[in-house]
């Protein structure tokens, strides 16, 4: 069975992640809107539909996080977003957008606790640029 | 109702909806020198040549800008079109939201995103073959980015940019029908014949003079009033004139529970039970003086004299429009325009040496005496000759709906001073007509439903309801697209020609309740 990977690449880097035993959560992210005729029954407008992916990392070391945190930091500075594979689900190459939590440092090494990032699917992939 | 598939109505109407929007600029305005009629054998398919609209319409000016397809930026838009009462003239709203994040689209990085650009806006359904076109119009303002970097942009179509404007040139007829006075009003304003379709009006006008002070808006709009008919310029970008039509229309669709959300009724749309119609008819008349002056010599006045070398203007004010007037010529023949002269100082009279220009306005003429003799004189006479157009006749027509007075009061709709309403018969079929709209409670319906961008202001509607039932007019509608989902809205009166018949003879009965048109 093949694993469960996640790859991140951009202009400076690509980094493959083994997702370990923890939800690596897909959600449905829809615009638009519903409304109820007076017949009680539900019409949806879908104007589109895009995925939504969330991941913790119970634990990175430093350079880990610093690795991770360098793609969110380079979308505001190549003014491009990262790109994602994950074979396992189809995506290949599919621009995100890369948020990332809290840095939460636990010990003199630099550990950080709870590293959670959130990858929303975009078609275009540029930034927006500050 | 805009002609549209089967599947199109289907997708309108279903329970899971996909609208699908492209929206269309041309900032450069640069001409598609390529765009012509698609040609059997010769046009490639889904090349540039344009397939002929089903409906005989003509490739418009719209259709040989080069346009940016803009669609990937859109985030929201907003169309609204409302009717006016009495005199039915249509406009159109469109505010559009676009993404800026790059500074391509607003000024000054974009040096053409200026105001008076031509935007069109497409809608339909994903899986319903093909796009209608529901807005063509110009950019108001300069495209500036907000803090989001989003431009907001307003958008009108060319009726509503017509309407605002004064008359760049003064519009003077002669007995001519509606239809030809609104085309000479919107030819001024580079429309061309292909780009409108008027019917020939009821009314014929015997003297039309519009200077070049008249709001252009105001002038149609009384045009379209005395004919009791309506004026659009449609979702393709046509200007449209239709007569009165007083045949009860077909229903284009109908809206039950599986498709409304809300429906409403509000305070009524406006009750009207007396119309006043109070106008002046005027007939060009033939060759006759229009105006006289005859001065006397006074040395400490220098009016209507010409110093010598020198030249004399006037305004002379006239008594009623003139279609025509013939410049004087000094010692002219007495059933002319003429005028004579004489020496300031000693009173001789003069024989040669003075001439005249003039230009006629509205109600005046402007008179320019030039003196090559060398010594000044005094216009001593002016008779100034031409075809004036003189009242002929006062139309003064009250319709008035007693049963309604006695329930509401009297609630009067005064129609005073249209210089188009031209005979008591057009007077009457207005006046009747308005009575038999608005003489009763017409409450106006908000309806919100679900979103169909092939109806159009005027379609009749059937509203099957539980507390709302009948054949309803679209007076209004807004529709909304963007992030914050899809709502439409309709403004809709009830179609008072369901209760009305017209009176036809050798069939309804005299005193009957057919209205006498």
């Amino acid at each position: 069975m093949n694993r469960i990977t996640l790859t991140l690449t951009d202009d400076a880097n690509s980094i493959t992640y083994e997702l370990l035993q923890v939800p690596f959560t897909e959600k449905q992210e829809m615009g638009g809107s519903k409304i109820v005729t007076l017949d009680g029954n539900v019409s949806t407008y879908r104007l589109w539909g895009k995925r939504l992916w969330t991941h913790k990392w119970a634990w990175m070391t430093e350079q880990e996080y610093l690795n991770l945190k360098g793609f969110y930091d380079r979308q505001w500075t190549s003014l491009k977003y990262p790109k994602m594979t994950c074979e396992r689900l189809g995506v290949e190459s599919l621009p995100v957008v890369l948020d990332i939590s809290d840095r939460n440092i636990i010990s003199d090494c630099g550990v950080v606790r709870d590293v959670e990032i959130s990858l929303r699917e975009t078609v275009n992939d540029n930034a927006v640029s500050i | 109702m805009l002609l549209v598939s089967d599947k199109f109505h289907e997708r309108a109407r279903g329970q899971i909806i996909s609208p699908k929007t492209k929206v269309q600029i041309s900032f450069d305005k640069e001409k598609n020198d390529d765009v012509g009629y698609f040609t059997l054998d010769q046009s490639y398919l889904d090349g540039v040549d344009l397939l002929a609209p089903t409906d005989d319409n003509p490739i418009q000016l719209w259709d040989t800008y080069v346009y940016g397809d803009y669609s990937d930026r859109l985030i929201e838009y907003s169309l609204s079109r409302s009717i006016e009462f009495p005199n039915s003239a249509q406009s159109a709203i469109l505010d559009v939201k676009l993404n800026d994040y790059d500074k391509a689209i607003s000024y000054p990085q974009n040096e053409n995103g200026l105001p008076k650009r031509p935007l069109r806006l497409y809608e339909g359904f994903h899986g319903a073959d093909g796009l209608i076109q529901s807005f063509v119009g110009l950019t108001q303002d300069v495209m500036k980015s907000d803090n989001d970097r989003i431009v907001t942009v307003t958008c009108m179509d060319f009726l509503t940019e017509i309407g605002d404007q004064t008359l760049n040139q003064v519009v003077k007829m002669r007995d001519v029908t509606t239809d030809k006075v609104l085309a000479a009003i919107v030819e001024q304003f580079g429309v061309v014949h292909s780009q409108y379709d008027f019917d020939t009006g009821n009314n014929t006008i015997p003297f039309v003079y519009l200077d070049t002070q008249k709001n252009a808006g105001n002038a149609i709009k009384e045009l379209v009033l005395a004919e009791g008919g309506s004026f659009w310029q449609d979702e393709s970008g046509i200007l449209r004139f239709r007569k009165r039509n007083q045949d009860r229309p077909d229903v284009s669709q109908i809206f039950s529970s599986k498709d409304i959300v809300n429906i409403d009724s509000q305070e009524t749309s406006g009750i009207y039970n007396v119309v006043n119609i109070n106008c002046e008819v005027r007939k060009i008349q033939p060759l006759q003086e229009i105006f006289k002056a005859e001065t006397e010599y006074d040395a400490d006045s220098d009016d209507y004299i010409v110093k010598s070398g020198g030249t004399y203007s006037i305004f002379l004010d006239l008594e009623d429009p003139a279609w025509s007037a013939n410049v004087p010529t000094l010692n002219g023949p007495a059933a002319n325009s003429n005028f004579t002269a004489a020496d300031k100082s000693s009173g001789a009279i003069v024989n040669s040496g003075v001439t005249a220009e003039g230009v006629l306005f509205t109600d005046s003429y402007k008179i320019t005496f030039t003196n090559t003799n060398n010594y000044p004189v005094r216009i001593t006479m002016l008779s100034l000759w031409g075809e004036p157009a003189k009242v002929v006749d006062t139309i003064k027509y009250i319709a008035k709906d007693e049963e309604s007075v006695e329930k509401f009061g009297e609630m009067t709709l005064d129609l005073t001073d249209n210089k188009f309403i031209s005979n008591l018969t057009s007077a009457r079929t207005l006046a009747t007509e308005i009575i038999a709209r608005r003489s009763n409670y017409n409450s106006l319906v908000t309806m919100e439903s679900k979103y169909d961008p092939s109806l159009q202001l005027g379609d009749t509607i059937l509203i099957e309801s539980p507390d709302i039932h009948g054949d309803y007019v679209i007076v209004g509608s807004e529709r909304t697209i963007g992030n914050s989902g899809v709502s439409a809205k309709y403004y809709l009166e009830f179609d008072w020609r369901v209760n009305n018949t017209w009176f036809i003879l050798n069939e309804s009965v005299l005193d009957g309740t057919d209205i006498l048109g």
